[in-house]
């Protein structure tokens, strides 16, 4: 049980580790931000009360009935959405890892041995949000529009 | 007579609007009293967008609407420039015209509640940039004037008007600032946020007319739920800063940064955490009606 709970600790460890590299803060703000994770108690409570909103809200109840929340969606049901595409196209890893460079060069390699589902979440982990949604984009994903952006844009 | 509030921080991020939006809408939403079970009294609430980013105007407003008011010039440019006023950002056209319209030609109704709250407001327009950015030779007295004259006419309608007020630009804090009773100055806890407070005060200082200048209130903003902050702390023990901190503090709750095209506010949400969320708010705005005598 205490190598099950360590794996998993490892894990999300690993994920929130390389979500901060790959988030564009610079090393000075990620140092401040170790800085304060250490002196700041409330952090952790915070971020618990902050998942378990995320998770209720995705259950399959409260979508059915609340609607749907952008950033959250985007953050978990995107990856899915994506490879539910890829699967549909009939892409190969290749060209999906293609893709992926064009969106993020600099995008820490992904190795073509993993499975296409995992490739697809390794890279929703380390892209930014801004990213994975021209990664979206070019896989075909129907995009929702912003009828505020499209008034503003119309003056350009 | 009503009372003005203007909502202001030159530091950017601290949730300004957010905080607008929320404390605004409640008072022209509920019946507020001056303490939980107490009798509450409705309000006449104006929200004056005054910042030409509009993000206050996008929160109530659906994009349909907004743009319909846009086109007709329902914004609050108008109570600045003449309908025809040309905008130029390399040469600020000052009005002849030292009367502004009548607050019921700009004024938008959000709702009417049964027993006579209102919620109305005023929408801001990227155009306002062309002002926050023109270069005039001549003074900018007219349009001060317009202001000044077109928060008089507020001030007999409503009892609280609000103003989002874009945090830099000399035209729109002056005349926010001159023509108010309060400025809330929200604050979210973090390393340069004693320093930011301290340039506010001073800034309000400025901007006085003899004696009489609004009066501060601190809001800390986007708060843990629990707990207080370094930051939070080191400007409650600051004696210049102490006096102008409000008790609540608005916390960290997703609710509040969700409304758009006026759905998603707490007081209507479901969603988790959101009666938790309203109870904060409330106490929030309660304390405030009471600090601004409103």
């Amino acid at each position: 049980m205490n190598t099950v709970k360590n794996i998993a600790k490892q894990r999300v460890q690993r994920l929130f580790l390389g979500a901060l590299l790959t988030s564009g803060l610079s090393t000075r703000e990620l140092l401040e931000m170790s800085r304060q994770l250490a002196d700041d108690p409330t952090f952790l409570r915070d971020f618990s009360f902050l998942l378990q909103d995320v998770l209720h809200v995705l259950s399959p109840t409260s979508m059915a009935k609340k609607g749907q929340f952008d950033s959250y969606i985007h953050a978990f049901e995107a990856p899915e959405r994506a490879y539910e595409i890829i699967k549909k196209r009939r892409l190969s890893k290749l060209r999906v890892l293609s893709i992926m460079q064009t969106v993020t060069p600099n995008i820490e390699e992904i190795s073509p041995e993993l499975s296409m589902r995992q490739i697809v979440e390794k890279f929703f982990s380390q892209a930014s949000v801004q990213a994975t949604e021209h990664f979206l984009a070019l896989l075909g994903a129907p995009t929702k529009e912003d009828p505020y952006l499209r008034g503003i844009t119309k003056r350009i | 007579m009503g009372v003005v509030v203007t909502v202001m921080n030159m530091k950017g991020g601290v949730g300004k609007t957010t905080a607008a939006m929320n404390i605004g809408g409640l008072m022209g939403t509920y019946p507020i009293g001056p303490a939980p079970g107490t009798p509450g009294k409705s309000r006449k609430v104006l929200l004056i967008d005054y910042d030409p980013q509009f993000n206050l105007s996008q929160a109530f407003l659906p994009a349909a609407a907004y743009f319909a008011l846009e086109a007709k010039r329902q914004t609050t440019i108008s109570v600045l420039l003449d309908d025809d006023a040309v905008l130029n950002p390399y040469k600020l056209q000052v009005p002849g015209n030292h009367n502004p319209p009548e607050v019921a030609t700009l004024a938008t109704r959000i709702k009417k509640t049964a027993d006579g709250g209102v919620l109305d407001i005023i929408p801001s327009t990227l155009d306002l940039m062309y002002v926050a950015l023109g270069d005039s030779d001549k003074k900018l007295k007219p349009m001060e004037e317009r202001f000044e004259k077109f928060i008089d006419e507020c001030r007999s309608i409503y009892d609280v008007i609000i103003i989002d007020c874009h945090p830099a630009g000399s035209l729109f804090t002056k005349t926010s600032l001159v023509n108010s009773d309060h400025v809330l100055i929200p604050v979210v806890p973090q390393r340069y946020a004693v320093r930011g407070i301290g340039l506010m005060l001073n800034f309000i200082e400025a901007k006085k007319h003899g004696t009489q200048g609004p009066q501060p209130h601190i809001l800390f903003n986007a708060t843990a739920r629990t707990g207080i902050s370094t930051e939070e702390n080191q400007i409650r023990t600051n004696a210049k800063f102490a006096g102008y901190c409000m008790t609540q503090t608005l916390k960290r709750y997703a609710a509040f940064s969700e409304p758009e095209g006026g759905k998603g506010f707490v007081w209507t949400s479901k969603k988790p955490y959101s009666t938790e969320a309203f109870r904060n708010l409330m106490a929030v705005t309660r304390e405030l009606l009471v600090r601004i005598g409103a």
